[in-house]
């Protein structure tokens, strides 16, 4: 069974990979997306919007709630990561098969994705309060995780356990209210005694 | 581990611009006029202007240089921390350039004032056992003067000085200002919120001065203590008129009081929260006193955990981690002793203080001022308090804001125009110079 999935998984591998170094401009815009930067910063910043978009008082809160959720979600999903790396060490494909390399070579270990992880966790956090937002966060977190295959440095498989983990820590965050209650309700009482201080000026 | 000190430092400018491009917007598009980082309104355009041309800038100086391409540089940790300090950084950028660009505004709209108009705007301060009285140094004929309840506490001495000077010749002027607690749900004075102090003060004053017959007129949040004392007023003081400019009208069913920065600026914001001296609560000291000990206990743990197992950044992570896991247990120990309790918050209790408006009764005429951020709540008001609001002779002035009263010119000689025109003729249907 397990060779079986390990299989399947340098199969689907091979396919998208095959699909690097045939076109020039595909294997541009692959190698932008697949930047370590360029997709989780964007991220970053499109939970400023995240923050900022409301149109009262009451939806800024719940979008408070849902940016303090949201960075509960890339800690929890962080940890469970860490913690799977510490006891599965797989290596990167391009250390045990032959593969076109369209990325620098990452020395960490493969298997789970971390951007696969920080960018999914990103998009489940959001999805699970704001469905129609949330796709703002999906587009460019599916363009890094297939770039990852594309350019060589990612298992499919590696994609998909991120992407379990990412849904996995959204669910337990946001069905679990006791862990970000206290955060909530933190973010909440600032909110109210900055947004609540009016006063008449000159 | 290698760590990119330079990639750091040049990751953290570019998140910095980012984010301070992306605020710049949002505040454009929610019309935050207090968060202006050029002074006055906030400009949609110019904000989205601004904002995009940052956003761009900051993406073409990062991804230009081609370490930050396909090239091993920093960690996934480090960037995460740059992009938090970043974010952090650029709301601090947009507070202290709004707050400093208002305060230059105000400065040389003050100077400018003071080059142009007549030289009444001195006021004579007089202390008394709930707050501050300010006399102009003329008093005029009974019915002929001014009484102005204004905000509690220390910060609209300015604009009451601009109101002084803008007074026709031989009118007078007396302005009563409470003490910051006065109008404060924690200070337990019985739910009335200001208003018997307030009361108080009038009579102590009346002692010196006829108020008997003048007029009678609230500011911000002093027109909201006018509107509950309005029966009191009347029968003990027989005012020509009252006026309520810009009274705060709180959103009853959600539980919010304004929204400050519409058009407060992050200083007006930060003087406010001061006065209220929010760490003296009561249930901020208990509340304290119950964090503290929990927190270092859990940083000392925490620390001593990353030790054990040898962690990066011991003292930091260690720290972070006890502190974080603190508020969260404090926040279970605190609410099982009974210290937070839902709907016992500032502004739920605010709004407790705060009387439902009701309809307009008695003999005076009372005329209410709506600024630009009430015209919004005051269409959300549920139907009784929106009736209520409704029988008062009422003026919306959609082009004023409260936090920047001056900022369209001609507003204090529009209000001046008012409060002295009988019957309420004469300016009400114009508008002020300057109005688009």
């Amino acid at each position: 069974m397990w060779t079986w999935l390990l299989s399947a998984d340098y199969t689907v591998f091979n396919w998208i990979n095959g699909l690097a170094g045939r076109n020039q401009f595909a294997d541009t815009i692959m190698r932008t997306f697949c930047n370590d930067h360029l997709v989780p910063f964007t991220l970053g910043f499109l939970v400023i919007v995240l923050a900022l978009h409301g149109r009262n008082r009451l939806q800024d809160r719940d979008n408070l709630a849902a940016v303090v959720k949201l960075v509960m979600t890339l800690a929890i999903a962080t940890a469970i990561l860490q913690l799977i790396v510490v006891f599965v060490h797989r290596p990167r494909p391009f250390i045990d098969h032959e593969v076109t390399l369209l990325f620098y070579r990452p020395t960490d270990w493969s298997f789970p994705s971390n951007p696969a992880t920080a960018t999914f966790a990103f998009f489940f956090s959001v999805f699970f309060y704001d469905r129609r937002f949330s796709v703002w966060f999906l587009i460019p977190a599916l363009l890094m995780s297939f770039a990852r295959v594309y350019c060589g440095v990612h298992y499919p498989g590696d994609v998909l356990a991120g992407i379990l983990i990412a849904v996995a820590s959204a669910y337990i965050v946001h069905r679990v209210d006791l862990i970000s209650r206290p955060f909530v309700a933190i973010v909440n009482s600032l909110e109210s005694r900055l947004r609540s201080a009016v006063s008449m000026r000159e | 581990m290698e760590v990119f000190h330079e990639d750091v430092l040049e990751t953290f400018i570019f998140c910095l611009i980012a984010s301070f491009g992306i605020i710049q917007i949002m505040a454009g598009i929610r019309g935050w006029h207090g968060l202006s980082i050029y002074g006055g309104r906030v400009r949609r355009n110019l904000n989205n202007a601004l904002g995009a041309a940052l956003v761009v800038l900051a993406y073409a100086y990062y991804f230009s240089d081609p370490l930050h391409r396909n090239v091993r540089n920093i960690e996934g940790f480090m960037s995460l921390v740059a992009l938090g300090l970043g974010v952090v950084a650029a709301a601090a950028a947009t507070i202290l350039l709004s707050a400093g660009s208002e305060s230059l505004r105000r400065y040389f709209r003050s100077r400018k004032g003071i080059r142009t108009q007549k030289s009444g705007g001195s006021l004579t301060t007089i202390s008394l056992e709930s707050g501050m009285a300010h006399l102009t140094s003329h008093w005029g004929e009974s019915g002929d003067n001014l009484v102005v309840l204004a905000e509690a506490g220390r910060g609209g001495e300015r604009l009451l000085r601009q109101l002084a000077a803008a007074l026709p010749d031989g009118k007078g002027m007396l302005t009563l200002q409470l003490e910051p607690d006065a109008f404060n749900p924690e200070d337990g004075s019985g739910g009335e919120g200001g208003g018997k102090p307030a009361l108080d003060m009038l009579r102590e004053l009346e002692e010196e001065r006829q108020l008997t017959g003048e007029v009678f007129m609230g500011l911000g949040w002093g027109a909201d203590l006018l509107m509950q004392i309005r029966p009191e007023l009347e029968e003990e003081f027989e005012p020509k008129h009252l006026l309520a400019v810009a009274p705060v009208v709180p959103d009853y069913d959600r539980g919010f009081v304004g929204d400050a920065l519409l058009s407060n600026s992050p200083q007006d914001i930060g003087e406010a929260v001061y006065i209220q001296r929010p760490w003296k609560e009561r249930r901020s000291v208990q509340l304290l006193h119950l964090w503290i000990p929990v927190a270092i206990t859990l940083i000392l743990l925490g620390t001593l955990v990353t030790f054990i197992f040898d962690v990066r950044w011991k003292l930091l992570i260690g720290f972070l981690g006890g502190l974080i896991l603190s508020l969260w247990l404090a926040y279970f120990l605190a609410a099982w002793r009974g210290l937070i309790a839902r709907g016992e918050g500032r502004e739920e209790r605010m709004i407790s203080l705060l009387r439902r408006p009701k309809p307009m009764g008695g003999n005076v005429s009372t005329k209410v001022i709506i600024t630009w951020e009430e015209s919004v709540s005051i269409v959300n008001l549920p139907d009784t308090e929106r009736q209520a609001i409704d029988s008062y002779r009422m003026e919306v002035w959609n082009e004023v804001l409260r936090g920047k009263f001056t900022l369209m010119e001609g507003t204090l000689p529009r209000l001046v125009n008012l409060i002295w025109e009988d019957g309420y003729k004469g300016l009400q249907d114009e508008e002020p110079a300057g109005v688009p």
